[in-house]
C-alpha cells in the first residue's frame, strides 16, 4: 500500500484517515467486547447502555465533523504554498 | 402547503471564504431554500392545527388518517411536478447544487426507511441491549463513508456507483457485475419499503394492503418519474421534516407525561433503572411463575403432539366434531354450537399444516414460558454468562459475535449501498461532501437516539403501570390495537385471575411507535401525523432506491455498454421507462407478501457490503487494483454471501429448495453474511490483482486525480 513516490500531502490524508478509523473501531468493536464488563453507574445510566445507545453515536459525529474540518484545513493550506513542502508527520 | 422551488442556477462557490456549520453553499440560493422550507414548515403546522381542530368538532378518525396520508402524498407530488426535467445533470444528479446541509436532509429521509421509523423502538424494546446493534451499525457506517468513499466519489463526479467502478476498473465488466449487484440489493430492499407502505395505508386507514400499495407506489412514480433526483432531492428534504417531526412529537409528549421532561434522550436513564429493578421483581413475581408454568404445559401439549402428527390431528378433529355433535343434540344455545363449529373449521386440513402450525405454537408457547415474556434483560450486554457453566459461556460468545458481526455487516453495508453513495454526487463541491455526510448524521441521530428512549419508556408504561391492570379496565389502546391487527398485539388472560401480566401479553415490534400517541393519551391527529411519518421514511426510500436502480440500467448498461452514442435526452427517456417497471415488479412482489422483511433488508446490507466495499475503498486506497482483481473480487464476495444466507435462512432454503443440512460458521447468523463475504471479497481482490498486470496509466491517471487536494482537476471531457 505504501510506494515511496506518494506525495506528502495524500500521506498526511491517510494518516488522519487510519487515526479516525482507529478511533472508530474502538469506539465501536473494542467496547462492545467488553459490554458486560463496563457495568458501571455513568451518570445514572448503566455505561455500557449508554455507549451502545448514545456515546458512540455521538463519537461518530464528532469523527466525521473533525474530518471535514481537518480537511478543510488541509485543503486550505495545500492551496496556499501549492508545491507541498517536505511531509509533515 | 404552498410550495415554490428555487430555480436560479448559482454560479460557482467562493472558494477563499472558510465557512463550517453556517450553512455553507452559495448564500442566495441557500437563502431562498431556507426560505421556501421554512414557509413550508409553518404551512405544515396550519395543516395539523386545522385537522386538530376538525378532530375536535367531530370529523371521523378514519377521515383523519386518510386525509393526512392523501394530502402528503399528493403534496410530494407536487414538488415532484414543480421540478420536472429531461436534462441530464438535473435529472441523475440533481444538476449538482445541493447545499451541504440540505443534501444532509434528503441523505437522512433516503437513509431511513420504513424499519427505522415504525420498528426500530420496538426491535430495541423486545431484544434490549441487543437491538441496539441496529441503533450502532446504521450510524457508524457513516464513518466509514465520510472517510473512505464520500470525498473520492464527489472529486471523480460521475452518476452512478457502477460508473465508479467501470472508469476506475477500466471496462465494462467490472461496471456489468457492479450493475448486476446494484439491482439486485436495491431491489430486496425497495420490496421491502413498498411492504411497509401497504402495511402502513393499511392498518392506520383501513385500506386493503393492495391498494395501499398502489397508493403508496402513484406517490414515488410521480415524483421520480419526472423530476429524477432534482425532484427526490427536494422531496426528500420535504419528507424528512415530516417524518422528524412525527417521530419527536409523540415521544417528547410521552416523556412529559411521564417524567416532565422535554429531552427524554438525556434523562432516560432513570426510567431504565426503574425498569431494570422492576424486571427483577417481575421474575420472581408469583402470579408471573404461575402464567410462565401454563405456557410450558401448553408448550408440552404441542412437543406430544409433534411427536406424531397424523395420529394427534385425527384425534384432534374427532374431538372437535364429538364436540359439534354433543352441542346439537344437547340443544345448547347458538353462540356455543358455532363456537364449536368455528374450533373444527379452524383445525389444520393436513398434515404439512398441521405441522407448521403446531410448531410455530410449540415455539411461541416456549418463548413465553420463559421470564419477562422471553425477552432479555433490558440493560444487560448479550445473553449467557461468560463465568457460569459450560452452556452458559458458549451463549455469550454466540451471542456477542453475533452481535459484532451484525454490526459490522450494517455498518459496512451502509457504507456500500449505492442509493446512499449517490447522494455524494449531488452537492456542489468535495468540501459540502464532506459537511453533508457531517450533516446526514447529525439528523439521523435525532432519531436513532429517540428510538432507545422511546422503547424504554413505552416498557416503563407497559412494566409498572399496565402489568397487574384487571382486564376489564384495561386502556383503550389496547383493544383498538388488539382488533386492528392481533399479531401486533394480542392479550389473554391465560390464568384466569382477571389481571394482566406480563407474561400474557404479545406484542410485536411495529406497534411500540404506533401506539406511543395513544399511550400518551395524544388526540388522534398525531396518529395520523405518526402514520404520514412512518409513510414518508418509507416513500422517500422507495423514491432513492427506484431512481438508484433505474439510472444504473440505463446509464451504466445502456448508455455505457450497449449504446454509447445515446442522447442524454434519449438515456433520461429510457431512464423513466425502465424506473415505472421496476416499480411495478416490486410492487408485484410485494403484494405476495414475503415472509420476512427485516430479513430482506438486512440481506440488502450483506450483499452491498460483499460486492461493492472491497472494490470501492481499494479504488481510491490501493493503486495497484485492478479491473481482473476487482471483477473477482466483487463476485466471489457477493456469491460467497448469497451461498452462505441460501445455505442458512429457513425462508430462501424454502424458495431455492435446499435440501443439504444448514452450516453456520462460527455460529454466525445468515443476516450476518457479509462478515464472510467482505473479508473473502478483500482477499481475493488483492490476490488476482496481484497475479494480473498493474492498472494502465488511465487508471492510475484517476487515482491521482481522486488523491489530489481540493476539488483536483475538473474530470477529463466525457463522452
Amino acid at each position: 500500500m505504501h510506494s515511496p513516490s506518494d506525495p506528502p500531502r495524500w500521506r498526511l490524508v491517510r494518516a488522519v484517515t487510519l487515526v479516525l478509523l482507529a478511533v472508530w473501531f474502538g469506539v465501536t468493536f473494542i467496547t462492545t467486547f467488553f459490554a458486560r464488563g463496563l457495568d458501571l453507574r455513568w451518570f445514572g445510566w448503566p455505561l455500557n447502555y449508554w455507549i451502545a445507545s448514545q456515546g458512540a453515536l455521538i463519537v461518530f459525529v464528532l469523527l466525521i465533523g473533525v474530518y471535514a474540518f481537518v480537511m478543510d484545513r488541509l485543503d486550505a493550506g495545500g492551496a496556499a504554498d501549492a508545491p507541498p513542502g517536505p511531509g509533515a508527520g | 402547503m404552498r410550495v415554490a422551488l428555487p430555480t436560479h442556477r448559482p454560479g460557482p462557490e467562493p472558494a477563499d471564504v472558510f465557512r463550517f456549520f453556517p450553512v455553507p453553499g452559495p448564500r442566495t440560493f441557500t437563502q431562498q431554500l431556507n426560505r421556501v422550507y421554512a414557509g413550508y414548515t409553518v404551512g405544515l403546522l396550519f395543516f395539523i392545527a386545522a385537522l386538530a381542530m376538525l378532530e375536535q368538532m367531530g370529523l371521523a378518525k378514519r377521515w383523519i388518517g386518510l386525509i393526512f396520508l392523501l394530502s402528503t402524498v399528493v403534496l410530494y407530488a407536487g414538488i415532484g411536478m414543480l421540478c420536472r426535467t429531461t436534462d441530464a445533470d438535473e435529472y441523475f444528479v440533481a444538476g449538482r447544487r445541493v447545499p451541504a446541509a440540505y443534501n444532509g436532509m434528503a441523505t437522512a429521509a433516503d437513509w431511513m426507511s420504513a424499519a427505522s421509523f415504525i420498528s426500530l423502538a420496538g426491535t430495541v424494546y423486545l431484544q434490549g441491549y441487543a437491538g441496539l446493534a441496529f441503533i450502532l451499525g446504521w450510524t457508524g457506517g457513516y464513518c466509514l463513508v465520510a472517510l473512505l468513499l464520500a470525498p473520492y466519489l464527489r472529486k471523480f463526479g460521475g452518476y452512478t456507483i457502477p460508473d465508479f467502478l467501470g472508469e476506475r476498473y477500466g471496462g465494462n465488466l467490472a461496471r456489468g457485475v457492479a450493475v448486476v449487484a446494484t439491482v439486485l440489493c436495491s431491489f430486496l430492499y425497495v420490496v421491502a419499503q413498498i411492504y411497509g407502505v401497504g402495511l402502513i395505508t393499511a392498518r392506520l386507514t383501513g385500506v386493503t394492503f393492495e391498494i395501499g400499495i398502489f397508493l403508496g407506489l402513484g406517490g414515488v412514480l410521480v415524483c421520480s418519474f419526472l423530476g429524477g433526483m432534482r425532484a427526490v432531492t427536494w422531496t426528500q428534504v420535504a419528507q424528512y421534516i415530516v417524518l422528524i417531526m412525527a417521530y419527536l412529537v409523540p415521544v417528547v409528549w410521552l416523556s412529559v407525561k411521564q417524567t416532565g421532561d422535554l429531552v427524554p434522550q438525556a434523562t432516560y436513564g432513570i426510567q431504565l433503572q426503574q425498569l431494570s429493578e422492576r424486571e427483577r421483581q417481575l421474575e420472581h413475581d408469583p402470579k408471573e411463575l404461575e402464567v410462565r408454568a401454563l405456557f410450558k404445559a401448553r408448550a408440552e401439549e404441542q412437543r406430544a403432539r409433534l411427536a406424531d402428527v397424523p395420529v394427534a390431528l385425527s384425534r384432534e378433529h374427532d374431538v372437535a366434531r364429538a364436540r359439534v355433535d354433543a352441542l346439537r343434540t344437547a340443544q345448547a344455545s347458538q353462540a356455543e354450537r358455532q363456537a364449536a363449529e368455528r374450533a373444527l373449521a379452524a383445525l389444520p386440513v393436513d398434515e404439512a399444516a398441521a405441522r407448521v402450525a403446531w410448531t410455530q405454537a410449540q415455539a411461541s408457547d416456549e418463548m413465553r414460558s420463559r421470564p419477562l415474556g422471553g425477552m432479555p434483560p433490558h440493560a444487560r450486554p448479550f445473553a449467557g454468562d461468560p463465568g457460569g457453566g459450560e452452556a452458559e459461556r458458549a451463549a455469550f460468545d454466540d451471542s456477542r459475535n453475533n452481535f459484532l458481526a451484525l454490526v459490522f455487516c450494517l455498518m459496512v453495508g451502509t457504507a456500500a449501498l449505492p442509493h446512499v453513495l449517490i447522494r455524494c454526487y449531488t452537492t456542489p463541491s468535495v468540501r459540502q461532501t464532506r459537511q453533508s455526510v457531517t450533516w446526514s448524521l447529525v439528523f439521523i441521530l435525532l432519531l436513532y437516539l429517540s428510538a432507545p428512549a422511546l422503547a424504554v419508556m413505552v416498557k416503563h408504561e407497559v412494566f409498572t403501570s399496565l402489568v397487574g391492570t384487571p382486564f376489564d379496565r384495561l386502556p383503550a389502546w389496547i383493544a383498538h390495537w388488539t382488533k386492528v391487527d392481533p399479531t401486533l398485539l394480542s392479550v389473554v388472560d391465560i390464568n384466569l385471575d382477571g389481571l394482566l401480566q406480563l407474561g400474557e401479553i404479545r406484542i410485536g415490534a411495529d406497534i411500540v411507535m404506533l401506539a406511543t400517541p395513544e399511550i400518551g393519551g395524544l388526540p388522534y391527529v398525531v396518529s395520523g401525523m405518526v402514520a404520514a411519518g412512518g409513510l414518508a421514511a418509507a416513500l422517500s426510500t422507495a423514491d432513492g432506491l427506484l431512481l438508484t436502480i433505474a439510472n444504473a440500467l440505463s446509464h451504466d448498461l445502456y448508455h455505457r455498454m450497449v449504446d454509447p452514442h445515446a442522447s442524454a435526452r434519449r438515456r433520461v427517456m429510457l431512464s423513466k421507462m425502465l424506473l415505472l417497471l421496476v416499480a411495478l415488479a416490486a410492487a408485484a412482489v410485494a403484494a405476495q407478501r414475503p415472509t420476512d422483511i427485516v430479513f430482506l433488508v438486512s440481506a440488502a446490507f450483506s450483499i452491498a457490503a460483499s460486492a461493492f466495499f472491497p472494490a470501492l475503498v481499494l479504488a481510491v486506497f490501493w493503486r495497484r487494483a485492478n479491473g481482473w482483481g476487482a471483477v473477482c473480487g466483487m463476485t466471489s464476495g457477493l456469491v460467497l454471501a448469497l451461498y452462505y444466507m441460501i445455505r442458512n435462512e429457513t425462508w430462501l432454503r424454502g424458495v431455492f429448495g435446499v435440501t443439504a443440512e444448514p452450516w453456520l460458521w462460527f455460529g454466525i447468523q445468515p443476516i450476518s453474511a457479509g462478515v464472510f463475504g467482505v473479508p473473502f471479497g478483500f482477499a481475493v481482490m488483492a490476490t488476482v490483482s496481484l497475479l494480473t498486470r498493474p492498472p494502465d496509466a488511465r487508471a492510475m491517471a484517476l487515482v491521482d486525480r481522486l488523491r489530489a487536494p481540493g476539488e483536483g482537476v475538473p474530470p477529463a471531457v466525457r463522452t
